[in-house]
């Protein structure tokens, strides 16, 4: 117990294969640089690389050699250092997340590595260690997570490639799935698909400077006599492709989804290629969001994420997928069996109709000035009048997806930034509400709502343009906690 | 209608505002200063220097007179028990709300200009934000301090 226990002996490798990776670059300047100024026997360069990987593995041992960690009843103990020796005591009721891992070459070793967040954290993971077992791991966050430490003997198949939740708790579990039909949803309906169509596009113009004219007055010459053809079977291939890219990615990244919940813990597994385990604690949940994007919209299909205090990677923008998919309908449902405090009749009151014009003013503006200039500036610009129409509609729909509600604990805005979004956010989250209003607004009398929330180890704020004052008003007296309300 | 928060912040502020507005104007004479050296050396209008000129002695009229003042009318405070009030912004006009059970820590701070006329500004943080009621006088921001402090360690969750 007093003793503190190393990582698994392959955090040796990895220890030297991050070492390696970061100096990677002034490798390659070294040898990009270093060739002209003086001309290297062959030897001497062999012995400095030699020299070299030998040092970063010795590096890589020492470290794995004074890195232990150490669980009391009270807290996490690591020390680490190989000349400056640190030592971090981290008490278990601060751990907000703990994160089981498994990347490719953890999962060669059949080994995870278990990210452990705390609140304050700043960018890097608190701890990281980077190769354990899994039984190990499943030990270490059941020993984290419970305030009593029950020594059970557990059985975990470790066989089998995911993180297996054979920990089995007497409290009442339950599971959400996705299942492979909402999985592909999910892919199909991904706006990952701009993304990768911008690579794909990018990747494209390089590559026509590879392949010779000829083959593709060749092949496509003859076939397409009109260049615009040609240049929309292009385009049309191309946005195939980044399609089907953006299809296999998203099927990777949230492939047998799953959440399990277990008292006030909630476990998320995800990922085919890479397993990523979140554990979240209900209690750190500062809002929820339900996001329909446009792509989604139509088919009635949302999104829901959480906004969290500590946890959260960062391509989701720290904020973590609870449901990536569900249809609208069946939200509320699914949210009784995952997050029941959230679950109530979201009915949305709608901005005053005065807003419209500022709505739509807004969008109008940059786009009769763009107009202009490429009017001007390009021949054929006028074609750019378009966008006018275009401004108006997405200046109108903004108007009408703006909404705010409230009940006694519970605070909802939905706006549209693209994608249409639902925030919840419960009154003893908000850490301060703001209402203001620029000199524009006054000429209206309407206002700017701001909730304040905390998210991640920083704030949070989510803004609500042009509603009216009694609107203003009754927020204000929903949130204030003196007594004057009502 | 939430009432207006009654208390005003220190009259001392409109004087040590002035100073850093016309501090801060004297940055815009880079502008007047740089075409004298254009009209120089390229022989470019002189007429436009005295616009240059007259445009910044206007920028430093506003800064040191008009904004201080009216940044000063605006700004307003009240402390309940339960939460700030807070109302301030020249353009854009903020209200905001903190309730005492979301403040994590108050403080005082005080640079050499607020110093020398015996003010502070009293700065309350959240878990995700920062708020300030600037220039009040020492014993008030002091008193101000102990108070926020004294009642959010008191304050308990309702909810």
């Amino acid at each position: 117990m007093s003793k503190g226990k190393r990582l698994h002996p392959v955090a040796i490798f990895l220890l030297f294969l991050s070492a390696l990776k970061e100096l990677i670059v002034p490798i390659i300047a070294a040898f990009i640089f270093g060739r002209g100024a003086a001309s290297w026997d062959f030897p001497f360069t062999a012995y400095f690389v030699i020299g070299g990987f030998l040092f970063l593995f010795l590096y890589g041992y020492l470290k794995w050699l004074t890195f232990t960690y150490n669980i009391s009843d009270e807290e996490l103990k690591i020390k680490q250092g190989i000349f400056i020796k640190k030592q971090r005591f981290i008490r278990k009721e601060r751990i907000y997340s703990i994160d089981i891992t498994a990347g490719v070459l953890q999962r060669l070793f059949q080994l995870v590595a278990v990210k452990i967040e705390t609140a304050g954290g700043g960018n890097e993971p608190e701890v990281l260690l980077k190769a354990v077992t899994k039984k190990e791991a499943l030990m270490i966050r059941e020993q984290l997570l419970k305030d009593k430490v029950k020594v059970e003997t557990e059985t975990v198949d470790s066989d089998d490639v995911a993180i297996d939740n054979a920990v089995q708790d007497e409290q009442r579990e339950t599971k959400w799935e996705l299942s492979n039909k909402e999985l592909l949803l999910t892919a199909i309906t991904s706006s990952g698909v701009g993304l990768a169509f911008m690579a794909v596009l990018a990747l494209f113009t390089q590559l026509e400077g590879w392949i010779p004219d000829e083959f593709i007055v060749d092949t496509f010459g003859y076939l397409f006599h009109s260049s615009l053809v040609l240049i929309i079977v292009l385009i049309l291939i191309i946005f195939l492709v980044s399609w089907i890219i953006s299809i296999v990615g998203t099927v990777l990244k949230y492939g047998q989804f799953t959440i399990v919940k277990k008292g006030d813990e909630l476990e998320i597994t995800r990922g085919i290629l890479e397993r990523r385990q979140l554990t979240l604690s209900l209690e750190r949940i500062t809002a929820i969001r339900v996001v329909e994007s446009v792509l989604r919209q139509p088919f009635g299909l949302v999104s829901i994420y959480v906004e969290s205090a500590g946890g959260g990677s960062k391509d989701e923008q720290l904020s973590t997928v609870l449901f990536p998919i569900v249809l609208k309908r069946n939200l509320n449902e699914s949210l009784k069996q995952i997050a029941p405090d959230f679950v109530f009749d979201q009915t949305v009151e709608s901005l005053p109709r005065k807003a419209r014009v500022r709505y739509v003013i807004r969008k109008l503006v940059p786009a009769v000035v763009l107009t202009g200039i490429i009017t001007y500036f390009i021949p054929y610009g006028y074609v750019a009048t378009l966008l006018i129409p275009i401004a108006i509609l997405y200046g109108n729909l903004q108007f009408k997806d703006g909404g705010i509600g409230r009940n006694k604990g519970y605070l909802w805005m939905s706006y549209r930034t693209v994608s249409k979004t639902l925030v919840v956010i419960p009154k003893q989250r908000v850490q301060a509400f703001e209402a203001r209003q620029s000199i524009i607004q006054q000429i209206r009398s309407l206002y700017t709502i701001q909730t304040s929330i905390l998210y991640s180890i920083t704030g949070k704020s989510f803004n609500l343009v042009d509603v009216s004052k009694k609107q203003k008003e009754d927020l204000l007296s929903w949130y204030s906690y003196e007594e004057t309300k009502e | 209608m939430r009432p207006i928060p009654s208390q005003r912040i220190s009259e001392s502020a409109l004087k040590v505002w002035r100073i850093t507005g016309a501090l801060q104007s004297l940055f815009y004479l880079v502008i007047p200063i740089g075409y004298y050296f254009i009209h120089n050396i390229f022989l470019w209008p002189a007429s436009l220097l005295w616009l240059f000129i007259a445009v910044f002695i206007a920028i430093t009229i506003v800064k040191t007179f008009v904004i201080p003042l009216l940044r000063w009318r605006r700004w307003r405070y009240e402390v309940y028990e339960n939460e700030v009030d807070l109302q301030f912004g020249l353009i854009i006009v903020r209200r905001v709300l903190i309730p005492m059970i979301r403040v994590q820590h108050v403080d005082t701070r005080q640079g050499p200009l607020l110093r020398k006329y015996r003010l502070a500004t009293v700065t309350i943080t959240t878990a995700a934000t920062v708020h300030q009621i600037p220039a009040l006088s020492e014993e008030r921001a002091a008193n101000l301090r102990d108070r926020i402090s004294k009642l959010a360690t008191e304050a308990e969750e309702d909810v």
